[in-house]
């Protein structure tokens, strides 16, 4: 209790002060940094004066876990919704005009007016050409909706990449945490460093963390496979560049055990969407345009106006992208459309062949419950419109999930940055204490070295 | 110790969310004002995009449906105007062939008129309508009535061919002369008969016996042309054929009155019996504009039912576009000033 001890309080009230507003200053810096956590500094008072004996980072583990699964529900929903709106653009065009319903309709009403003249070429050449404009259609669906699948898989092994990337950096991190922790070091920015890393990682799968002594972490999916505990899992994927019809596409392993996919309501993380699109929403699209293509060769019989290059069984998949106009019936190429109308000496204006393929046309098919339209049968125009409505309802229901997936991401991430961010007008307000602490400080040195010299002064 | 619960990314980070959540609506909402339908259909409609597809389709089908409606009714209208001009000229005819069988005229204008008359009926029955005869049933590209008045002609000839072997010698020969009435009604009753009322008539004419078939609606069909198998017209083109084959040559007088006799039960049966097709045929144009008036009203139950799914109200559109301006110029006035409110302005120099 003397001049000396008042001198040495002070001094440490001003290195205490200094220190403070060095953590006033890194949390000025960082107020837009949405991957920051603010930081406080904790005073104990102890005989020698106040002393600073942490620098507590503020957090909040129940908005940060709310946090993480709202991204993997975000962005899993995100891969989901792009996806289905790039199918049926490719299988459907801007508006449906390209949609094997509307040219169904066209090849009909082409027919339709040639069967009211029959005499006149020229209609011939264009239900011939309407024709073409179907088998077309159904190739580039066909090609479009594979190499989607083939997108999706290049897709998912840059996720893979990517993850396998961030589990090797957690590893790195979470070791600095693991040794710093003990031995009382500063390891927020690690810890700050580690978080961000699990966001990035639960965009690509969900994640759920489990913490262990030392704030070690363990990492697990969402399906209970382990991620990374100690060392990272490797994660492995083998793409395919190309796919047919008929090739199904590969897991994504961790450590050999298969991830699982996604379904529609609950498609969680990137990789998890992007499997279902791929082998589930993008075969069964497949399959739809097979059985219009199905149809199409049936109404007009195996030799006739539809046939398949190079030959293909009807029960094979990937039928629709093997369909053409049959050579014999194609004006371009030297063949007779007017063979429309019947076999070379039928009478020019006898619309009698012509009527029963209308007729045809509108019979009911028999579909099989793979398209996932249903089974029994039903008319091609209404199952062509239901394929339609089968896609658009998907994306009605995902871009909905989106929009709530987004609202809920807004608000989990306010609450956790209102819980754990910088406020700057709480900053400037704590900045301004610290100057008039810091002042007072100073001003009790200038006393105490006053005293002191009037002691000294009394002394010579 | 922190006292405050909003963060200053939050407060900016949700402004800024706001603004561009308006501005996303607001591009839907003007792509919707100018097209007059949903911006994005799948997203609104769903499962139901796909009746909006029928819907068009079906629109588009039926109005393809009236265009070839017209193209048969067209025909119909042509040929009744056709059938008009035969009844016209067979009364005609009919009148003179009396005025021959009484003694008022002689038979020297019968067989003028006869000439004449054909030509008529050779004209009419060879109309072509875009190309198509419309007499020749689904054989539309070649004439049905070959020109009996050219005795070149393979159909006159056959004709001539048929009175040949009945009498053994040609019309023009002098043994003609002595044919009886008997004779000639027995010619007259068989093989001419069967040349143009009976099986011999697909022989001389290359129209076919098939009709015009057209699909009026998806459901309905209807016969709609006549073809030169009919039976009214056979009549009359026998009566005039026969006038102008057997008269102007050797035969005998009661030759020429059997044929005028026949000529005139001919002609007379004829004009009722296209009359009775030409009522047929009447119930078809009849049936073909009813059908296009169903046809009318389907057309606008599915314009109306499909806007009722894809129509976009236009005053309720620019309505909320104009609100939806307010309210960005609103958050953008509030980040405005928003930005301005700091401690910092209010710290001493």
């Amino acid at each position: 209790m003397s001049l000396t001890s008042a001198l040495g309080i002070a001094q440490r009230s001003l290195f205490n002060t200094s220190r403070q507003t060095t953590i006033v200053s890194r949390n000025v810096s960082e107020q837009n940094n949405a991957d920051y956590a603010r930081r406080a500094a904790i005073l104990v008072s102890t005989t020698q004066g106040a002393r600073i004996a942490q620098v507590q980072r503020a957090t909040n583990e129940v908005l940060f876990r709310q946090n993480l699964s709202a991204i993997s529900s975000a962005s899993g929903h995100q891969a989901l919704s792009a996806g289905l709106d790039q199918l049926a653009r490719a299988a459907n065009g801007g508006s449906d005009e390209s949609s094997f319903a509307s040219l169904l309709g066209r090849f009909e009403e082409a027919l339709e007016i040639y069967s009211a003249a029959p005499s006149n070429r020229n209609l011939a050449n264009e239900a011939v050409e309407s024709a073409r404009d179907i088998s077309r259609a159904l190739n580039q669906a066909t090609a479009a909706v594979q190499g989607f699948r083939a997108d999706a898989d290049g897709q998912i092994k840059s996720a893979v990449d990517d993850l396998n990337t961030y589990l090797k950096e957690f590893q790195s991190v979470n070791q600095e945490v693991v040794k710093g922790t003990p031995l009382g070091h500063d390891i927020n920015d690690a810890l700050d460093r580690r978080d961000l890393l699990l966001k990035q990682i639960s965009e690509i799968v969900p994640v759920s963390t489990i913490g262990r002594a030392d704030n070690d972490m363990m990492l697990m999916t969402a399906d209970g496979i382990m991620l990374f505990e100690t060392v990272p899992r490797t994660v492995s994927f083998s793409a395919n560049s190309t796919y047919d019809a008929n090739q199904t596409g590969n897991r994504v392993y961790i450590d050999g055990v298969p991830l699982a996919r996604g379904t529609n309501a609950a498609s969680p993380g990137t990789i998890g969407a992007l499997m279902h699109l791929r082998d589930e929403v993008a075969p069964t699209l497949q399959n739809q345009l097979d059985e219009m293509a199905h149809a199409m060769v049936n109404v007009f019989g195996p030799t006739g106006l539809f046939e398949t290059t190079p030959p293909i069984a009807i029960t094979d998949k990937g039928f629709a992208g093997a369909i053409r106009i049959n050579a014999a019936y194609d004006g371009m190429t030297g063949g007779d459309p007017e063979l429309l109308r019947g076999p070379a000496g039928t009478a020019i204006s006898d619309n009698t062949q012509l009527r029963d393929f209308l007729t045809r046309l509108a019979d009911p098919i028999s579909i099989s419950a793979d398209a996932g339209l249903g089974s029994g049968s039903k008319a091609l125009g209404a199952f062509a419109t239901d394929s339609i409505s089968w896609i658009e309802s998907q994306r009605r229901s995902a871009a909905q999930s989106l929009e709530s997936k987004n609202a809920l991401i807004l608000r989990t991430s306010s609450a956790l940055s209102n819980m754990t961010g910088v406020n700057i007008d709480e900053e400037l307000s704590l900045l301004l204490e610290l100057e008039q602490s810091y002042q007072a400080s100073a001003r009790i040195i200038k006393a105490v070295d006053d005293m002191l010299k009037t002691l000294m002064a009394a002394v010579n | 110790m922190k006292t405050s619960f909003v963060s200053t990314s939050t407060i900016a980070q949700s402004l800024r969310y706001q603004t561009m959540r308006l501005q996303t609506e607001l591009l839907k909402g003007e792509t919707e004002l100018s097209s007059g339908i949903l911006a994005d259909k799948g997203v609104v409609l769903g499962a139901r995009t796909g009746n909006t597809v029928s819907f068009t389709r079906d629109i588009d089908r039926l109005e393809t449906m009236k265009t070839a409606n017209s193209l048969a009714a067209t025909r119909l209208s042509t040929t009744q105007t056709s059938m008009d001009q035969m009844i016209a000229t067979g009364d005609a005819f009919f009148k003179t062939l009396m005025a021959a069988q009484n003694g008022d005229a002689s038979p020297a204008l019968a067989l003028s008129d006869a000439k004449s008359a054909f030509s008529a009926i050779h004209d009419i029955m060879n109309m072509s309508v875009n190309g198509d005869y419309i007499f020749g049933g689904v054989n539309t590209d070649i004439k049905p009535l070959p020109d009996f008045s050219n005795p070149s002609d393979p159909a006159r000839q056959a004709f001539d061919a048929a009175f040949a072997l009945q009498f053994g010698f040609s019309q023009n020969d002098p043994q003609a002369a002595n044919i009886t009435g008997a004779q000639m009604q027995a010619f007259l009753d068989g093989p001419a008969t069967d040349l143009f009322l009976g099986a011999g008539w697909a022989t001389l004419t290359s129209a076919s016996d098939q009709p015009i078939i057209t699909r009026i609606t998806t459901g309905e069909t209807a016969q709609t042309s006549v073809t030169a198998h009919d039976m009214g017209m056979r009549h009359l083109i026998m009566g005039s054929v026969i006038t102008m084959g057997l008269l102007g040559s050797n035969v005998s007088a009661a030759g020429v009155k059997a044929t005028l006799d026949q000529a005139s039960s001919l002609v007379g049966s004829a004009v009722s019996q296209i009359a009775g097709t030409q009522a047929e045929m009447g119930t078809v144009q009849q049936k073909i504009s009813r059908a296009n008036e169903r046809t009318e009203m389907q057309i606008s139950l599915f314009t109306k039912a499909l806007n009722a799914l894809q129509g976009i109200d236009p005053y309720e559109a620019s309505t909320r576009v104009t609100n939806l301006m307010t309210q960005i110029e609103t958050s953008y006035a509030l980040t405005a000033r928003l930005s301005q409110l700091s401690l910092l302005n209010y710290l001493p120099r």
